[in-house]
């Protein structure tokens, strides 16, 4: 036991390292699933069972929800949040609530089921951030909506909209229920959505609306959980994140991928980039706790294990060793991903990217997932990428998109397949439409994609690049999306092949897949008609790991068979990403290391071949020259105790020219000898607050000194605080200044507005 | 104490049994009637028990022609399912051809499946697809 337990430590780095070794990307991204700082209220409204009429819809329906904001409300407007529910049972019977049903208004006797609140868990997460989530109910649309040639879909899209205009007066006039609490509290040009199952197609309707009324709400980002995709609406021009429960037991084909597929092309201008989450274990309705059983009184199910199969050995929770998410896993999947996305595309917060751009693989803490459970897709927006081969047109298989030769080398078959209309579906026999969910008709569109099916280390997919594009020194990555084929692969079968960048000399470098991505699997369960499925995953390389050629004159990309000895893939979206600015971000620590001195340490994200420069402002005007730096990691020694906001300007230029800056400011707490980091600031006030003539300056002590420093750091005025009362001289300029009042016991600063 | 436990474990391996079983249970689905109301036939299919309301649709299909409008109810345990199909796409319907209800689209659109899918996936326990047999229009009358 002794021996065992000396062992332990060594056992268990050595493990440390194998995995550490073995993953392809070190999370290093900040876990977006985090609560906030924000303590959180909810409320709910209800204007009545048929209180508002859709203009396309045949009768009323409800207009009900909740809001789920900051407590207080302090420091808004805030950032607004819409879920819309799926289709679900209306009402329940109070004395029977096992008994359920799909009418609308609910009977006597009946109650109604409230789908919109079963996000209360993600919507408290993202106001907790400081957004105001509202969620509606869409009970009266489900009731009826099956019997509707568009399926309810364009009232979905009007009751979002409507529900926003009735916010709108809530935040300009006010109105019942909630008077005037959330005038000025909305920021209705930072609006993002969610919807879940119908909701999700209910959602692109509304994205769609908004914008045929002119925008009227601008809408930063939508998400489309475990939709349905009846009608093939297509939306640009605003980010887009589908998540793919694999284990979905009702929208089984995972319809929603077409909501990436079908945008991708569509639109030459559009800058907005789309993203898909395949969640591997996920089923249809834990993402809602009303539709969870055991969550909520009534109408709950788990849409796999009782209308599928309980086991499969993959999604079936009877079987052993499945790997099902539990409803907390399922739960904090969601929640991570879509914090992630709502933070990075509605406020801002950049820092998130990796986990969306696929640059980081290890998914965040919170999620409770690790790297075997999801796998994310993302196509960038048109100035972020240059296109090698779309595979979208049958003349892509001789001529890439690029207009560079396409060579296909000893496979043992290959060709465009699975886009539809013309193009001919990729010929895998004994398909249904769960099984490959990309997959078009004569009728309908699906993914473009090539299919290569190898069985000698010779075989190959070339992509020639013509001489203007092959400077990719400024080039960030290159990526793909890929499936296995697994009707051709033994199964269980993880296939490997080699990507190859040739310069103009012949030289080759080359990267394994493998060691890049864990994107190549195959597919995992077994049920008729459903499972396994073929869905794309984005594989994503840096160009800056291949080394050993000329990175300026790259002629060719060339996907080498030669790892696995046979195998078939499908591919599409071959590209180079060149985000403008990459993955820059700033960021720095800070450490107090003795009286009054900060150590910063820049730790921002920059790329390959930029030449960085840092520019430091460390908030502390009254140290004048002192107050800044151009070092990467300086120190600054502070006039006094206190709470200060140093920031970081981070200036890049890429190797194309293009100059880039980022920004980041934080609070740093400076401590004395004595470890006492603040005065007291409410003792000392300065008003009024703009400033004219004078100043009164209440707490101060008589041999206090006040100065006034100009936003650029341009000491303007110096008095003695000898009386509250301290006139300013009339030549000061009208600004923003930052008043320190200098004491003994610490500095105050104040930013404080003088007018002439 | 030990018959006590027994008794416990007994009733337990039989709820569970039970449950299972009543999971596994697949609906039963025939066709019910065929009435045409103006310029909509209204197709009834009965089931066994309830069926489900979800985000996918169910659909009908008649050769290779798809019909996804429709109006559900329930009662006591059973359930129906009208489809609406118009009166003019009714009429072009051939005779003999292949007629099965899915929970979702099995196939693309304008593929068939074959009659040993077809037959697999009914005789299959999961809530996905049943065969309905060769349509006529006679059931119009039915």
């Amino acid at each position: 036991m002794k021996h065992f337990s000396s062992a332990l430590p060594k056992l268990l780095g050595a493990i440390y390292i194998l995995l550490m070794t073995c993953l392809p990307a070190q999370a290093q991204t900040p876990d977006p699933g985090v609560t906030g700082t924000y303590a959180v209220t909810k409320a709910t409204y209800d204007l009545g069972d048929l209180a508002w009429r859709p203009p396309s819809f045949p009768s009323n329906v409800e207009v009900r929800g909740s809001v789920h904001y900051p407590t207080g409300l302090s420091g808004g407007p805030f950032p607004v949040i819409v879920f819309q529910h799926g289709r679900h049972e209306t009402c329940y019977e109070t004395a029977d609530p096992t008994n359920t049903d799909l009418t609308w208004p609910c009977p006597t006797g009946w109650q109604s089921i409230v789908s919109f609140e079963g996000y209360d868990y993600a919507a408290r997460q993202m106001a907790s951030h400081g957004y105001i989530v509202i969620s509606v109910s869409c009970n009266a649309i489900n009731a009826i909506d099956n019997s509707l040639p568009d399926a309810g879909m364009q009232a979905r899209g009007e009751l979002v909209q409507h529900h926003l205009d009735l916010w709108n007066t809530f935040n300009t006039t006010g109105g019942a229920p909630f008077g005037t609490t959330f005038v000025g509290k909305l920021d209705l040009q930072r609006v993002a959505t969610m919807g879940h199952s119908r909701g999700g197609e209910g959602v692109i309707y509304h994205a769609l609306y908004n914008k045929s009324l002119g925008s009227p709400y601008g809408l930063k980002g939508v998400i489309t959980l475990a939709p349905v995709d009846f009608f093939r609406k297509i939306m640009n021009g605003i980010p887009l994140m589908n998540i793919a429960p694999y284990c979905d037991g009702d929208v089984s084909d995972l319809q929603g991928v077409h909501f990436y597929d079908d945008a991708r092309y569509n639109d030459s201008a559009d800058e907005s980039p789309k993203h898909n989450v395949l969640m591997l274990g996920a089923n249809h309705n834990f993402f809602n706790t009303v539709w969870t059983p055991g969550s909520y009184i009534a109408g709950g199910a788990d849409d796999w294990d009782d209308y599928v199969t309980p086991t499969d050995a993959h999604c079936g929770t009877a079987a052993l060793s499945n790997k099902r998410f539990d409803t907390t896993k399922q739960k904090a999947a969601f929640l991570a991903y879509a914090s992630a996305f709502y933070r990075m595309y509605v406020g801002n917060e950049k820092q998130f990217a990796p986990i969306l751009n696929v640059n980081d693989l290890i998914p965040p803490a919170t999620s409770l997932l690790d790297t075997t459970n999801v796998y994310v897709s993302w196509h960038p927006g048109r100035t972020d990428r240059k296109d090698i081969n779309r595979l979208d047109t049958s003349t892509t298989v001789t001529t890439n998109t690029m207009g560079g030769a396409v060579t296909l080398s000893g496979m043992v078959s290959s060709g465009l397949c699975g886009g539809g209309f013309t193009i001919p579906d990729c010929g895998i026999s004994g398909m249904f439409s769960s099984n490959e969910p990309h997959k078009g008709s004569t009728s309908e569109k699906g993914l473009d994609q090539m299919r290569l099916r190898w069985n000698d280390s010779v075989d190959y997919f070339q992509n020639d690049i013509p001489v203007a594009n092959q400077d990719l020194t400024y080039i960030d990555r290159l990526q793909f999306r890929a499936a296995e084929n697994y009707r051709q692969t033994t199964t269980g079968t993880k296939l490997n092949f080699t990507v190859q960048l040739i310069d103009s000399a012949g030289n080759v470098s080359s990267q394994d897949v493998s060691s890049a991505s864990h994107a190549l699997f195959f597919p995992p369960g077994s049920t008729p008609s459903t499972l396994p499925k073929i869905v794309f995953n984005t594989i994503q390389m840096q160009v800056s790991d291949f080394t050993g050629i000329d990175l300026t004159k790259v002629r060719s990309v060339k996907f080498k068979f030669n790892k696995s000895a046979l195998g078939s893939i499908l591919v599409s979206d071959i590209s180079f990403v060149n985000q403008t600015c990459g993955k820059m971000n700033a960021a720095f620590t800070d450490t107090f290391n003795t009286i009054y001195k900060v150590q910063f340490n820049n730790q921002s994200a920059t790329n390959a071949f930029d030449t960085v420069s840092w520019f430091w402002k460390f908030g502390d005007p009254i140290s004048g020259v002192n107050d800044t730096s151009t070092q990467q990691n300086p120190f600054h020694i502070y006039s006094g105790y206190g709470t200060y906001t140093p920031c970081l300007y981070l200036k890049i230029k890429r190797r194309n020219g293009t100059i880039c800056m980022d920004t980041i400011c934080k609070s740093v707490v400076v401590k004395n000898h004595a470890g006492v980091n603040q005065v007291i600031e409410p003792e000392i006030t300065i008003i009024p607050n703009p400033a004219k003539d004078y100043l009164y300056i209440s707490g101060a002590e008589s041999t206090d000194v006040i100065k006034l420093i100009h936003l650029y750091g341009r000491t303007v005025f110096t008095a003695t605080i000898a009386t509250p009362m301290v006139q300013l001289p009339q030549n000061i300029a009208a600004g923003i200044y930052t008043a320190v009042i200098v004491t003994p016991r610490g500095n105050v600063y104040k930013k404080m507005s003088i007018q002439q | 104490m030990r018959s006590k436990f027994l008794y416990i474990l007994s009733l337990v391996v039989l709820l569970c049994a039970t449950s299972a079983a009543y999971a596994l249970e697949k609906a039963k689905i025939k066709i019910a009637n065929a009435r045409q109301k103006g310029q909509t036939v209204s197709l009834t299919l009965s089931s066994s028990k309830p069926l489900r309301v979800g985000g996918n649709r169910y659909v009908l299909h008649i050769g290779a022609k798809d019909f996804v409008r429709s109006q559900q109810t329930k009662t006591k345990g059973k359930g129906t399912i009208s489809f609406l199909i118009p009166i003019d796409e009714f009429n072009k319907l051939n005779d003999g051809e292949i007629m099965y209800m899915s929970y979702g689209n099995l196939m693309s659109e304008g593929e068939l499946p074959t009659e040993q899918q077809l037959t697999d996936l009914t005789n299959s326990p999961t809530e996905q697809c049943w065969s309905l047999g060769k349509f006529t229009k006679k059931i119009l009358t039915k």
